[in-house]
C-alpha cells in the first residue's frame, strides 16, 4: 500500500466514524425529553407560535426525515440554525473553533516541550531529587482538578498578584482602540503579522493561565510517558552498542534513545490533545474564553440540539484527524511501520 | 607470546533491592597477542559481565575489585576519560543479538558515521568512505545499499557483519565477541567465525570469544577458560582441554555435549547452578560435585597451574602433585 493510499483510506474510515457519530447524536438529541420549539419561538410564545416553529424545525415530520433533511444540510457544510443564538452553527462554531485551536495550540505546544525534556531528564537522572520532583510534578498535573487549579491561578496572579488578567481572550477596550485585522482568527498569530503588538502582547497576557491550566494534564501524562520509555529504552542493546563506541551522552540520550522513546509515546500525545479537547470545556467557562467549549456548554444548557450535533461533529472530526496525524507522524520516525 | 590483557582475581557484586548478588568471585584470565581465547560456561556463569567488566560498561549498582591490567595500565584505576581511549579503539566488542544491537530508528550510514567521525575526529564524507571500505573488508556485496538500509531491512548474518565492520573501526588490538554467533542459524555461525578468523589474520589482533558453544570453541580457539558460578574453574589449550580435562564441571560438561557417533544416553549433570545471592562456601561447584571432600566445603581452590599450559582450581588437583 503506498502511503497516500493509507491516507485515503484513514479519510474514507474517519467519514464512517463521523457518520456514526453524527447518527447516535442525532438520535439521542431527538429522544430527549425537551421543548426546542419554545425556545426557538422566544420569550413568552403562544400555543399558535409554537406550533410555527415546530413546523420550521421539521419537528412534526417523522424522525427519519428529519434525520435526512440534517443529513442533507450537513452534506452542504449547512450544520443548521442555533436555537439559542439564531446564528448558523457552522458559524458561530468556525468562530469559538479557533479561540479555542489557539488555546489548544498553546497549552500543548507547551506541554510536549515541557513533557519531553522533564521526563528525558528524570529518566536520565533516575531516582535523582530532580526526578522525585518532577514525578512530583507529573502526578499533580494528571490529579489536580482542573477548575481548581484553574481558580488557584487566577487568585494568585490576578487577585494577590495582580500579574495577569482575570478573563477573556483580549480586553474590549483595547481591542476597540487598537482594532485588529482577522486574518486566521488565530489572535496571536493575525496580530503578529499585521504588526499589532497592542493587541499581540494583549492576547499573549490573556492566554497565559488558561494555556496553564489546559496543559497540566498534557504535562503529567507526556512527562511519565516519556520517562518510562526513555528507562525502558535506556537498557536495551543498541544503546549498550553505542556506549561501546563512546558515543557521547548527550547524542545517545538526545538522538538515539529519544527518537526511540518519542515514537511509542507520540500515542499519548494524541490522546492528552484528544484530553485538551475536553479541558477546555471547564477551562473556557473558568476564564470566559469565547470558544467551543463554553459555546458548548451553553448550548447543552438550553437544549440547543443543532449547536450540540455541530459541537460533536467537530469533536469527533478533530480527534479522528489528530489521530491520522499522530499514525502519519508515527510512520516518519519508525520506519518499521511504513506501509 | 606476549601478554595482551591479564585479569587478575576480579570479584563483581551488584547490590540489589534484593541483596547483594556476588556474581564474580575471583577470576583470573590471560590473553596474549594474536590468539583466540574461548570462554565457556553455562547462562549465568558471568562470561558476559567479564567483559562488559573488561570495558567498564556495567551499571551503576556494580561493584568491581581486582585487576584488569591491558597494556600495562590497570583498567579499573582508569578515569572514564582514559577509558574512552581505549572502550571502542583499542578494545571493540560485538554482540550476541545482532537485532536489537542496532538502533532500529536509525539508517546504518548514521549509526556508522556517527562512530567513526567521533574517534578519527574527521569529516562526515571521509567517515562515510571509512564505512564503506570497513563493509568492503567484512565481505557485504553493495555496501551503498547497505549504508541507506535501517536495521530491519537486513539478515541476521549482515547485521552481525555490520558489527564487526564498526568494531574494525579502530584497528583494535582485542576484540571482544559476546556469543556473536548464538542468535544466527548454522550456515551463518560458519560464516561469521570464519569471517573472524581471516580478519584477525589480517589485523593482527586477539580474541576473547564468549560462547557456551563447545563446538564453536574447538573449532575457533587456541586456548580455552571455563566458567563456573563466577570462576574459571579451568584453563588449558583447546586440544588438551577436550582430550585431557581436569576439573569435574569440565566433565561433565563434555560429557553433556551429543556425539552423533554412539547414541549413547548423554549424561547431564546433575543439580542446578547455585544462586549467586547465596552462593555456596568453598568451592562453588561443591553442591554438584560427585568427588566432593570436606575441604571442598571450607576452602576455595586457587586457579594453579598444575600441567604445562593447563592451569585448573581443583582440591583434587594440588601443587607439587603429579600425576
Amino acid at each position: 500500500m503506498k502511503l497516500w493510499e493509507y491516507i485515503i483510506y484513514r479519510i474514507v474510515l474517519a467519514v464512517v466514524v463521523i457518520f456514526f457519530v453524527v447518527t447516535i447524536v442525532f438520535f439521542i438529541s431527538r429522544v430527549i425529553p425537551a421543548n426546542p420549539a419554545a425556545l426557538w419561538a422566544g420569550a413568552h410564545p403562544t400555543p399558535e407560535e409554537i406550533e410555527r416553529a415546530k413546523e420550521e424545525l421539521h419537528l412534526n415530520d417523522p424522525l427519519i426525515t428529519q434525520f435526512y433533511y440534517y443529513l442533507n444540510g450537513l452534506f452542504h457544510g449547512d450544520l443548521g440554525i442555533s436555537i439559542r443564538t439564531h446564528h448558523p452553527v457552522a458559524e458561530d462554531i468556525t468562530k469559538a473553533f479557533t479561540a479555542t485551536f489557539e488555546l489548544i495550540i498553546v497549552a500543548e505546544f507547551f506541554a510536549i516541550i515541557i513533557g519531553i525534556a522533564l521526563g528525558t531528564y528524570s529518566a536520565v537522572k533516575k531516582d535523582s531529587w530532580v526526578d522525585n520532583l518532577s514525578r512530583l510534578f507529573a502526578i499533580s498535573g494528571v490529579s489536580l482538578p482542573i477548575y481548581w487549579f484553574g481558580m488557584v491561578l487566577q487568585l494568585l496572579f490576578f487577585k494577590e498578584l495582580g500579574w495577569l488578567p482575570l478573563s477573556g481572550r483580549v480586553d474590549t477596550i483595547v481591542m476597540l482602540e487598537h482594532p485588529l485585522h482577522v486574518i486566521t482568527g488565530f489572535y496571536i498569530f493575525d496580530s503578529l503579522i499585521t504588526g499589532n503588538w497592542i493587541i499581540f502582547k494583549n492576547a499573549v497576557w490573556h492566554i497565559i493561565l488558561p494555556a496553564i491550566t489546559l496543559a497540566m494534564y498534557p504535562i503529567g501524562l507526556i512527562t511519565r510517558q516519556i520517562r518510562s520509555m526513555m528507562i525502558e529504552v535506556l537498557q536495551e542493546n543498541y544503546i549498550r552498542t553505542a556506549r561501546a563506541y563512546n558515543v557521547p551522552n548527550r547524542t545517545i540520550y538526545m538522538k538515539y534513545a529519544l527518537k526511540n522513546a518519542v515514537a511509542p509515546a507520540l500515542i499519548t500525545v494524541g490522546l492528552s490533545l484528544a484530553y485538551t479537547l475536553v479541558g477546555a470545556f471547564l477551562v473556557e467557562i473558568i476564564f470566559n474564553w469565547p470558544g467551543l467549549g463554553r459555546y458548548a456548554t451553553y448550548a447543552i444548557l438550553s437544549m440547543d440540539y443543532p449547536a450540540i450535533i455541530g459541537v460533536v461533529i467537530i469533536g469527533a472530526s478533530a480527534y479522528v484527524f489528530i489521530n491520522v496525524i499522530v499514525d502519519l507522524i508515527q510512520m516518519y520516525l519508525d520506519p518499521r511501520i511504513r506501509v | 607470546m606476549k601478554e595482551l590483557l591479564s585479569i587478575e582475581n576480579l570479584h563483581l557484586n551488584f547490590r540489589t533491592f534484593w541483596g547483594t548478588a556476588y556474581v564474580l568471585n575471583g577470576v583470573n584470565l590471560k590473553i596474549y597477542e594474536n590468539e583466540i581465547v574461548g570462554l565457556v560456561g553455562e547462562t549465568g556463569c558471568g562470561k558476559s559481565v567479564t567483559s562488559m567488566s573488561i570495558l567498564k560498561l556495567l551499571p551503576s549498582n556494580a561493584e568491581l575489585s581486582g585487576k584488569i591490567i591491558f597494556e600495562g595500565q590497570n583498567l579499573l584505576e582508569l578515569s572514564e576519560k582514559e577509558m574512552k581511549k581505549i572502550r571502542g579503539k583499542k578494545i571493540s566488542m560485538i554482540f550476541q543479538d545482532p537485532m536489537s544491537s542496532l538502533n532500529p530508528l536509525f539508517k546504518i550510514k548514521t549509526q556508522m558515521v556517527d562512530i567513526i567521525k567521533l574517534h578519527h575526529n574527521i569529516h562526515k564524507d571521509e567517515a562515510l568512505k571509512k564505512a564503506m571500505e570497513l563493509l568492503k573488508a567484512v565481505n557485504l556485496p553493495d555496501p551503498h545499499r547497505i549504508l541507506r538500509s535501517y536495521p530491519h531491512e537486513l539478515s541476521g548474518g549482515m547485521r552481525q557483519r555490520i558489527m564487526i565492520a564498526m568494531a574494525l573501526s579502530f584497528e583494535p588490538s582485542l576484540l571482544i565477541a559476546d556469543e556473536p554467533t548464538t542468535a544466527l542459524d548454522v550456515t551463518i555461525q560458519k560464516q561469521i567465525l570464519d569471517l573472524i578468523l581471516d580478519l584477525k589474520k589480517e589485523y593482527h589482533f586477539s580474541v576473547l570469544l564468549i560462547t557456551h558453544d563447545l563446538g564453536v570453541v574447538a573449532q575457533t580457539c587456541d586456548r580455552v577458560g571455563v566458567m563456573y558460578a563466577g570462576n574459571i574453574v579451568e584453563v588449558a589449550d583447546v586440544n588438551e582441554l577436550f582430550e585431557n580435562p581436569y576439573h569435574p564441571y569440565t566433565k561433565g560438561l563434555l560429557l553433556a555435549i551429543p556425539d552423533p557417533r554412539y547414541k549413547k544416553p548423554l549424561k547431564p549433570l546433575r543439580g542446578n547452578v547455585p544462586s549467586l545471592f547465596k552462593p555456596p562456601h568453598g568451592c562453588r561447584f561443591h553442591p554438584r560435585c560427585e568427588l566432593a571432600m570436606d575441604i571442598c566445603r571450607r576452602e576455595k581452590p586457587q586457579l594453579i597451574e598444575y600441567s604445562k599450559n593447563h592451569a585448573v582450581a581443583c582440591h583434587l588437583f594440588r601443587r607439587g602433585d603429579k600425576k
